[in-house]
């Protein structure tokens, strides 16, 4: 830990005097109601979250987690997922005066104490109303369970590589296997799928992880049978391996949280593939348990073989080349690079340089100039993501939902290579996949409807990206319903989100969709309709810089317009001033 | 509301010409507290929460880094927001401030426009903005 004396003296000060205050608001809560309560709620919930600010700024780590999860404590009773009664503001007013006695310590330092402090405040969110002042005293009893000493192969980094190595297999798998269901059988795409299980299996079989292996190897002996034409490439078999791809990404992801590698039911996954497609097993040795290691390893050596046969001129697996930086260094080299960017300037705007004319340091000055602004391009893009990788998700998950609700959608993506900044690519997936559920959902009719409609019985999404104004513009485009004005007028005024007399601009009227709790859905189905998901998409957005606006045409469809920001604001360096 | 900015600096002159920036870039009703080190600065602190804090790196007592470490330490004053003025070139401590999340580092030597634009920026319009991300 890295902090001193005298900071976190100052730390434990203020944050004694706002605990204080806490606890005064939460006495104020049970007496309001309804309504009156935002506005202690939000002071409580600031208050919060500047004690969060502060300790993680002098890294106290527990103590920031401890916070946070009072603060979801918070936003759940505003939410109104949870209820105020004397008791859970009882118990939220004994986390906090616990949180006083222990920051009070003259030698406070990190303990466990905290630690309990925060597992007690996870039981009073789950409504586990356990009494919190036992739960420090029992410091014996709290186990800090990382579960990193579980994994039990060699080293971190290979663990890391082997990870990032099978999520990419299976994402060209998965890739392959939705073109094949779209165009037929395809030797080359096929044999590009069969490669990356092949090579997935190999994997697990040198980190020794069993289950994976075997469902992976089950997984090759049927698709060995795709490959030979003696099963049909349908909807029957493309769904199947999709779904078990599903699985070993669920293991692959379980090792990466807890480092378990055992799935229980690998036995249950290969009968029922044998079930399914008992010809593809006929004289196999699977699926007994004890599969012995040298008759899996002839059976690779044919496929090698094979394999390595086949040409490898599919464009799909040209691959790039990579390999990992640490974030840190490249960070420095963007720094730098800002800095000697700014240099420059400060060299060639000098006045007394600009005074001289002569030629060739004139023509010295462009070239540095050039070079420099090249070089900060260059760094630039270093941190940047192809959209790519995302949009392909979205195609899946189209997939996925179209055969679930029975509607028939195509997915077109447009402005694929369009670029963003890493962290921002992986703060707008949620938001994406939260408005294409929403259009799957609600958005395009059912292919009855369609026609009813005159229109095409199957419906298109279109999700498009593009780097325009310094910003990057995504958007998703239904030819669906469209929006309903005169539903979403009189759900609002049910809601008491606008009045009945207020008149709205078709801005705002589509703005509304994006109200926590608002939805014109009669019935919540699994996909959605509950109005939380419209709502997370416009604070993910808000929270990255970003702005939302919505087009719809009702009987035409609605299109989602999310403008990003280029780089996330403050994360490299702050404009210079 | 009238709006309280300390400046924090040794030199009295450069606090005048801090003061006399801000004046003229149109923010009206607002209470200068000047010090002239860290040490002073968070005196003051205990009594005033102010809307904005200007400060100097090299003081005497306690420096500029030092303060704003504090400053941030301390979850009752970690949102009032920091210009921090610094001499240009030293990209070690520009990087330093960076990491300590101060809303603005003023690179020396700046241009009167230069602080009124902050001025405006942090006590105008921008303190809006603040307390729009504060809610829910």
């Amino acid at each position: 830990m890295i902090y001193n004396k005298n900071l976190l003296k100052e730390f434990s000060e203020g944050a004694m005097e706002i605990s204080a205050e806490i606890i005064k608001l939460l006495d104020e809560l049970p007496a309001n109601s309804g309504s009156e309560l935002g506005s202690p709620l939000l002071k409580i919930h600031k208050y919060i979250k500047n004690l969060i600010k502060s300790s993680e700024f002098i890294w106290l780590e527990n103590t920031a987690k401890f916070l946070k999860q009072a603060d979801n404590i918070i936003v759940a009773i505003k939410d109104n997922r949870i209820e105020v009664n004397e008791t859970l503001v009882k118990s939220v007013k004994e986390l906090f005066i616990k949180f006083e006695e222990i920051i009070k310590k003259e030698d406070f330092e990190e303990s466990k104490a905290i630690f309990t402090l925060k597992q007690a405040a996870q039981n009073v969110e789950k409504g586990l109303l356990i009494d919190v002042k036992i739960l420090p005293e029992a410091k014996e009893t709290v186990i800090i369970n990382d579960g990193i000493d579980k994994i039990p192969v060699s080293d971190d980094d290979m663990l890391q590589n082997f990870i990032s190595d099978s999520n990419e297999q299976l994402n060209i798998a998965e890739e392959a296997f939705l073109l094949l269901k779209e165009r037929g059988f395809d030797l080359e795409i096929m044999n590009s799928a069969y490669r990356q299980i092949h090579s997935f299996k190999g994997n697990c079989g040198f980190m020794q992880f069993d289950d994976l292996m075997q469902i992976s190897h089950t997984m090759e002996n049927i698709m060995q049978f795709m490959r030979d034409k003696k099963l049909e490439i349908n909807k029957k078999s493309v769904s199947f391996m999709l779904k078990y791809i599903d699985v070993l990404r669920n293991g692959i992801a379980a090792i990466e949280q807890n480092g378990d590698s055992s799935i229980p039911e690998t036995e249950e996954y290969i009968k029922k593939a044998i079930n399914l497609f008992p010809e593809c097993f006929i004289g196999s040795n699977i699926p007994a348990k004890a599969v012995k290691e040298m008759q899996v390893l002839k059976q690779d050596e044919v496929v090698a073989k094979n394999l390595t046969q086949i040409p490898n001129s599919n464009a799909h697996n040209i691959k790039r080349q990579d390999f990992r930086v640490d974030l840190e260094k490249l960070e420095k080299i963007i720094n730098l690079t800002d800095e000697l960017v700014i240099a420059e300037n400060k060299v060639s705007k000098n006045p007394e340089i600009l005074k001289i004319s002569n030629k060739s340091l004139n023509r010295s000055i462009s070239n540095l100039q050039k070079i420099c602004n090249s070089l900060q391009d260059a760094t630039m893009s270093l941190c940047m993501v192809q959209l790519n990788g995302l949009f392909k998700k979205m195609t899946r998950l189209v997939y996925d939902l179209s055969n679930h609700i029975g509607k028939k959608i195509n997915l077109v993506t447009v402005g694929e290579n369009t670029e963003v900044d890493k962290s921002i690519f992986e703060l707008i997936n949620d938001p994406l996949v939260h408005i294409i559920r929403n259009a799957c959902d609600h958005g395009i009719e059912t292919p009855a409807e369609r026609i009813a409609a005159g229109k095409n019985e199957t419906g298109t999404i279109t999700i498009s990206g593009e780097n325009k104004n310094g910003a990057v513009w995504i958007s998703v485009k239904d030819d669906g319903y469209g929006f309903n004005k005169e539903k979403i007028i009189k759900k609002a005024i049910e809601q008491k989100l606008i009045s009945n007399k207020s008149k709205l601009t078709n801005e705002e009227i589509a703005k509304l969709v994006l109200r926590p709790g608002f939805s014109t859905a009669e019935i919540v189905s699994d996909i959605s309709g509950r109005g939380v998901g419209m709502d997370v998409v416009q604070k993910n957005i808000e929270n990255i810089g970003g702005e939302i606006a919505i087009k719809s045409k009702e009987g035409k469809g609605t299109e989602f317009i999310i403008k990003i920001p280029f780089k996330r604001i403050g994360k490299y360096r702050k404009e210079k001033v | 509301m009238t709006k309280k900015v300390i400046i924090a600096d040794d030199s009295a002159l450069a606090r005048a010409f801090m003061i006399k920036c801000i004046k003229v870039s149109g923010v009206s009703d607002c209470i200068f507290i000047e010090v002239s080190n860290g040490l002073e600065a968070i005196e003051k602190l205990k009594e005033v929460i102010p809307d904005l804090l200007i400060t100097d790196i090299n003081m005497p007592k306690l420096n500029g880094i030092d303060l704003v470490k504090t400053i941030k330490a301390n979850p009752k004053l970690v949102d009032i927001p920091i210009v921090v003025m610094t001499s240009a070139g030293n990209s070690e401590q520009r990087d330093e401030l960076e990491r300590l999340n101060v809303s603005q580092i003023l690179a020396k030597p700046f241009t009167p426009k230069d602080v009124m634009d902050i001025a405006n920026n942090l006590l105008g319009n921008g303190n809006n903005k603040d307390a729009k991300e504060e809610e829910w």
